[in-house]
């Protein structure tokens, strides 16, 4: 504060003194402080430079089945954007795995192996509804909120995408004001001919992640 | 004045007869504190439209925007926090947003970044991927994006780019064959300014796929989409 005002006053003395110079033409102008001496002490003004916290980034990593290949972990990161305090939007990408197992043990093998990656995106809308407080033991209270969520993304797996409507729920728990605690569930909705005709295929998503407000 | 640049929370002086501390950022959380007016708290940090405080007793709570709006600082001033308003649009830097549509009738999504350098022209990236029966392609593109009316609330532009298209067939096709080739394209599109940071944007692409020598492909994009600025 006191090198602030220090330099906002030697700017102040130096706009002023600039046209005194041109008009004196003095070369050696001493004992400057003298001459200008602001009567009025200079209101600290400031601009309000308010740390705003509106992104948020994490990880999480629950279970994923995906229909007729298996549930198996999931995995994934995740950056939101809160734009009000009832909307955000939100990016994640998540790694899990498929498994044609069941099918093989009936005679179907599909996979060149049985486990093969699948990885997938979306980008979400989310709108916050019950906002509340979750109480722990006596004098522990920590602010909470449902958000539901609805999205478009891809889904990858044996070489082939398919695009992906997301919708789901999910519970935040702040425990500080600066981390968050996700219980999301989700389904990934896609159409899939893998196993002959063209189908809808629904798959359940459930996780727990964690992210940090910055 | 980075100078003055400091990490002291700015403390503002209640104006209203009372300030109400809500326990999380939002309408929905309950009101556990009042301040009275007169009384100093310091801002802590922003969270969308709301701010958290701590007054001289050491409570903490959330308030509202506009709550808070009528407080004043030490100079004596308004504090002076408002809404993003259009006007903060028509000065916008940057543009961040996702589209979703159709490509040739396949389910098409894109994301795009842009930067505006000019009143009337922005430079953008935009990847986007297309999600058919047969194939899926990915675009990446970088364009220039011309608004002739930015002061306009709907306001139409025209854009060109260029970039690369890759297409990757089913596995399960016989003789399907990975193509990368470059395309450029160009948009004719239209942009609304709904309220506070979004924006509603929708375009009609052309993009012309330089597949080989003797080859072009020509497909026709339609997407709609959501865009959020910063100034």
């Amino acid at each position: 504060m006191l090198i602030c005002s220090r330099i906002t006053r030697a700017g102040l003395l130096f706009a002023m003194l600039l046209p005194a110079v041109c008009l004196a033409q003095n070369p050696e102008p001493k004992e400057t402080e003298q001459v200008i001496q602001p009567e009025i002490d200079r209101r600290n003004v400031r601009i309000p430079r308010i740390d705003t916290e509106d992104f948020e980034i994490g990880a999480y990593a629950g279970i994923l089945s995906v229909e007729d290949f298996g549930a198996k972990p999931v995995y994934g990161i995740r950056l939101a954007y809160h734009v009000s305090e009832d909307f955000f939007v939100e990016g994640m990408y998540g790694k899990s795995t498929i498994s044609d197992q069941a099918l093989c043990d009936l005679g179907l093998c599909l996979f060149p192996n049985r486990e093969e990656d699948l990885s997938y995106y979306g980008l979400s809308v989310g709108y916050n509804v019950l906002p509340g407080e979750i109480f722990i033991g006596r004098g522990n209270a920590m602010t909470s909120a449902v958000y539901l969520l609805a999205g478009v993304g891809n889904t990858s797996f044996l070489d082939e995408s398919h695009f992906t409507i997301n919708v789901g729920m999910g519970i935040r728990v702040l425990p500080v004001d600066w981390l968050a605690l996700h219980l999301t569930m989700r389904d990934h909705i896609f159409e899939s001919d893998i196993l002959g005709t063209k189908a809808i295929k629904n798959n359940f998503e459930l996780t727990l992640g964690m992210s940090v407000y910055f | 004045m980075p100078v003055c640049a400091e990490d002291v929370n700015i403390e503002v002086q209640i104006a209203e007869p009372y300030l109400e501390l809500h326990t999380g950022p939002g309408r929905g959380y309950p009101v556990t504190q009042v301040v009275e007016r007169g009384e100093w708290v310091a801002i802590i940090v922003r969270r969308t439209d709301w701010f958290k405080v701590r007054t001289n007793q050491g409570k903490e709570g959330w308030v509202s925007r506009a709550a808070i709006e009528t407080t004043v600082t030490e100079a004596g001033a308004p504090i002076g926090l408002r809404d993003v308003l259009f006007e903060d649009y028509r000065s916008r830097r940057f543009e961040v947003g996702f589209a979703g549509g159709l490509l040739e009738g396949d389910s098409y999504m894109m994301v795009h970044a842009g930067y505006r350098f000019h009143e009337n022209l922005t430079g953008e990236f935009t990847v986007g991927q297309a999600t058919g029966d047969f194939s899926s392609s990915m675009l990446y593109y970088a364009s220039v994006l011309s608004e002739p009316f930015p002061e306009w609330r709907f306001s139409p532009f025209f854009s060109l780019g260029l970039g690369r298209f890759q297409n990757t067939p089913k596995s399960t096709l016989v003789g399907a064959i990975e193509t990368e080739s470059n395309m450029a394209n160009a948009a004719l599109g239209a942009r609304f300014y709904l309220t506070r940071r979004f924006v509603v944007r929708g375009d009609y692409r052309r993009h012309v796929v330089f597949v080989d020598e003797n080859r072009i492909n020509e497909y026709n994009e339609v997407s709609l989409g959501i865009s959020l600025f910063f100034y």
